[in-house]
């Protein structure tokens, strides 16, 4: 993909569409949270025409899930401090639990957030221990990504500070900071270097644990695999023997994350492409589009997303603000840092 | 219900190990871990718990020990801290900053002072202070309690009776109060029973007992030669050879590097000398001392003049000690000489070669992949 702008004029571009990617991938799989992959596999194009009215009816067309209602008031608490300080993200996470703001309940990070509300964000290490690899901080670290794609030395260790507040566990640790590092990759380059995103994805999860880095490195052959073949491999589990053929991908991190990964370097700037197949992937298709869709969208910028998916999403506003408000805060630190 | 479990949690692996009544080794199994043991800072103490449970559920499920026969557990771990919050959920090292210690000053004592004067608030919410193998073992009994190793490395043993009582001042010194320690015990005593679910997963019989423990090294030195006053072992380290006497108890400020307790408390281990002979270099073995090492290199050449020399039962192998400290505990062994003197007597070195020599080939090791 080349382009005729230089990096650095696309840059709120990208800053925008890694978020809006995340919110709109999430927008579209929140209504189908969970459905098996065959009959996602069955609802073929249908499920990118547009958004759809979640099936118990509660919410309003265009929601997106809890994770970017995470990800959004992270950006916020970023913007506030101008650094990744975890006691401004928790604060800005709080009241989400103590108003019953969540828009759903995800599991892991309950458990954090509820020891954090009870103890105050002055408390030490409330984050749900070794073993709880869930997925709900993970479209969280992208905003890493954003924030230190022009500082990589910081990437891992910002990573580690925000994923901390909820999760100890070294696998989530290690997917949130390869994620994190693709992103601040998007973000720098014009083109995608296979070879040099999967390098980079690796570098930074390994210095958290062993066997993520050992997953991202499966990828590339299997991108001449079958769709199906790389996806037993990639949504299966080492140690367990799961029925993901047919229930789709399960909620944790790691499967998560290659799921999403390898939908996106399969068409890294068609965004439709990307995000249609994550929700086919069935299982917990809301946050692995939203994942699918913060890839492409900090590819290729806000410009590629259909307006119709752009405009049918709620909050749309907000979310573009936050992401305005992150860009702009990036580069007033940037400049006050060479200054 | 005659075999007893040992788990060694020391340098880069954790050891397994099933010995029977008499202290004949049934099974040996080792699994790398990513961060040594010595760098206990850097690892979450439940990501240790999880690794040891899991290279247990791998031995049981692949018949490695039969889990119906194991009477009690014993552990040997180095000496570490795990501060434990109100909701009785290990505080996370990362946030105390831990992963940016400095390995020269990271002894459980200098980073437990360290960390509670430079996070105060962490005491008002603070539930206990113990090590990791004392984490483990709440982990699977739900008991709460430490062992003299810990309360000596720890730094807040009183000086009238070293390693047997927490000090009141130490305590104050440091801003703890006498409830945030757990019970004191000796290594070898039983201080819980496995919980209900870790029965369910693994097939081990409810009821088995869990010692409380002890340190790698000392849990070598007990069982390397009877501990007669005076005696000295040498110890063979990657680092070189120091030579270790048994003694009394040590006065006011002797330092955690060069006296430890031995697992019942009832002797010491005084460190006499760094630097001595080192037969693997082929120096000339000292007279009067027993040789131990858990490593020795299989083409390792002696010196002829080491015909002298003696060596342990468990030289050149992993110790059973975890494991016999735990039979110790359920009172098997009450006359412990012939567990010395009998079962697993020094030899002298060139006996101990032909037992190396008849030996090879038949390996009951098995090391799986690293956690």
């Amino acid at each position: 993909m080349k382009s005729s702008t230089t990096l650095k004029d696309q840059l709120p571009s990208r800053f925008r569409g890694t978020i809006q990617g995340a919110a709109i991938g999430s927008a579209l799989g929140f209504p189908y949270s969970g459905s098996s992959r065959t009959f996602m596999r069955a609802l073929g194009s249908e499920v990118l025409q547009g958004y759809v009215r979640h099936r118990n009816g509660y919410y309003p067309v265009g929601q997106h899930g809890a994770g970017v209602q995470m990800l959004s008031l992270a950006a916020d608490a970023i913007s506030h401090a101008g650094a990744v300080d975890p006691e401004q993200i928790v604060e800005h996470w709080i009241p989400l639990w103590r108003e019953n703001r969540i828009i759903e309940r995800l599991p892991d990070v309950d458990v954090a957030m509820s020891r954090w509300l009870r103890r105050g964000t002055e408390a030490r290490g409330c984050a749900c221990g070794p073993g709880e690899n869930g997925s709900g901080s993970l479209v969280s670290s992208i905003l890493i990504g954003l924030w230190d794609h022009d500082s990589p030395d910081a990437l891992v260790d910002d990573c580690e500070r925000l994923i901390g507040v909820t999760h100890e566990d070294t696998e989530v640790r290690a997917v949130c900071a390869a994620l994190a590092s693709i992103i601040g990759h998007n973000l720098t380059h014009h083109d995608v270097v296979l070879g040099d995103v999967i390098d980079g994805a690796t570098a930074a999860a390994a210095r958290i644990d062993t066997s993520v880095p050992r997953r991202i490195q499966e990828i590339p052959m299997l991108l001449a695999a079958s769709e199906a073949e790389a996806f037993e491999k990639l949504a299966g589990s080492e140690e367990e023997i799961s029925d993901v053929e047919h229930s789709g991908v399960e909620n944790r991190a790691l499967p998560i994350f290659l799921v999403a990964l390898h939908s996106w370097l399969r068409s890294p700037s068609d965004p439709l492409e990307v995000m249609g197949s994550c929700l086919h992937s069935g299982g917990a298709v809301e946050m692995t589009a939203a994942v699918g869709g913060a890839l492409v969208g900090s590819c290729v910028g806000e410009e590629c997303f259909p307006s119709r998916l752009i405009e049918g999403l709620l909050e749309r506003d907000e979310i573009t603000s936050s992401a305005d408000r992150l860009y702009q805060r990036q580069v007033q630190e940037r400049r006050r840092r060479n200054a | 219900m005659s075999v007893l479990l040992g788990i060694e949690l020391h340098g880069n692996c954790i050891r397994l190990q099933a010995v029977d009544r008499k202290g004949t080794r049934l099974a040996l199994l080792e699994e790398p871990v990513s961060v040594p043991f010595e760098r206990w800072w850097g690892t979450h103490p439940d990501e240790r718990v999880r690794s040891v449970r899991a290279l247990l559920q791998h031995a049981l499920q692949e018949g490695h020990i039969r889990p119906a026969s194991i009477a009690a557990i014993g552990f040997s771990c180095e000496p570490s801290l795990v501060l434990v919050d109100a909701e009785m959920e290990p505080i996370p090292p990362r946030a105390l900053d831990w992963q940016h210690l400095d390995p020269s000053d990271s002894s459980p004592e200098q980073v437990l002072r360290n960390t509670l004067a430079r996070f105060p608030s962490i005491l008002r919410g603070l539930h206990s202070v113990m090590d990791l193998q004392d984490w483990l073992r709440y982990r699977w009994t739900g008991a709460v309690a430490t062992s003299s190793t810990f309360a000596w490395h720890s730094g807040l043993s009183s000086h009238s009776s070293p390693a047997q009582r927490f000090d009141p001042v130490a305590l104050q010194q440091v801003g703890l109060e006498s409830g945030q320690l757990p019970p004191l015990m000796p290594g070898p005593h039983r201080v819980g029973t496995l919980q209900e679910d870790l029965v369910t997963d693994t097939g081990l019989p409810r009821g088995t007992w869990v010692c409380a423990g002890t340190s790698p090294r000392a849990a070598r030195l007990w069982l390397a030669a009877e501990p007669t006053p005076g005696q000295g072992i040498v110890l063979l380290e990657p680092g070189g050879a120091t030579l270790w006497r048994v003694g009394e108890a040590p006065d006011a400020g002797a330092s955690c590097e060069e006296v430890i307790p031995a697992p019942y408390g009832d002797h010491w281990y005084h460190r006499e000398a760094i630097e001595v002979a080192d037969p693997r270099r082929g120096e000339t073995p000292l007279s009067d001392v027993v040789h131990d090492a858990a490593e020795i290199d299989p083409a390792q050449s002696w010196n002829p003049d080491a015909g002298s020399m003696m060596v342990s039962a468990d030289f050149g192998a992993a110790s059973r000690a975890p494991a016999l400290l735990a039979g110790v505990g359920l009172g098997w062994f009450r006359d412990l000489r012939p567990l010395w003197r009998k079962r697993c007597k020094t030899v002298a070195l060139e006996h101990w070669l032909d037992q190396v020599a008849a030996s090879s080939g038949s390996s009951d090791m098995e090391t799986r992949e690293q956690t």
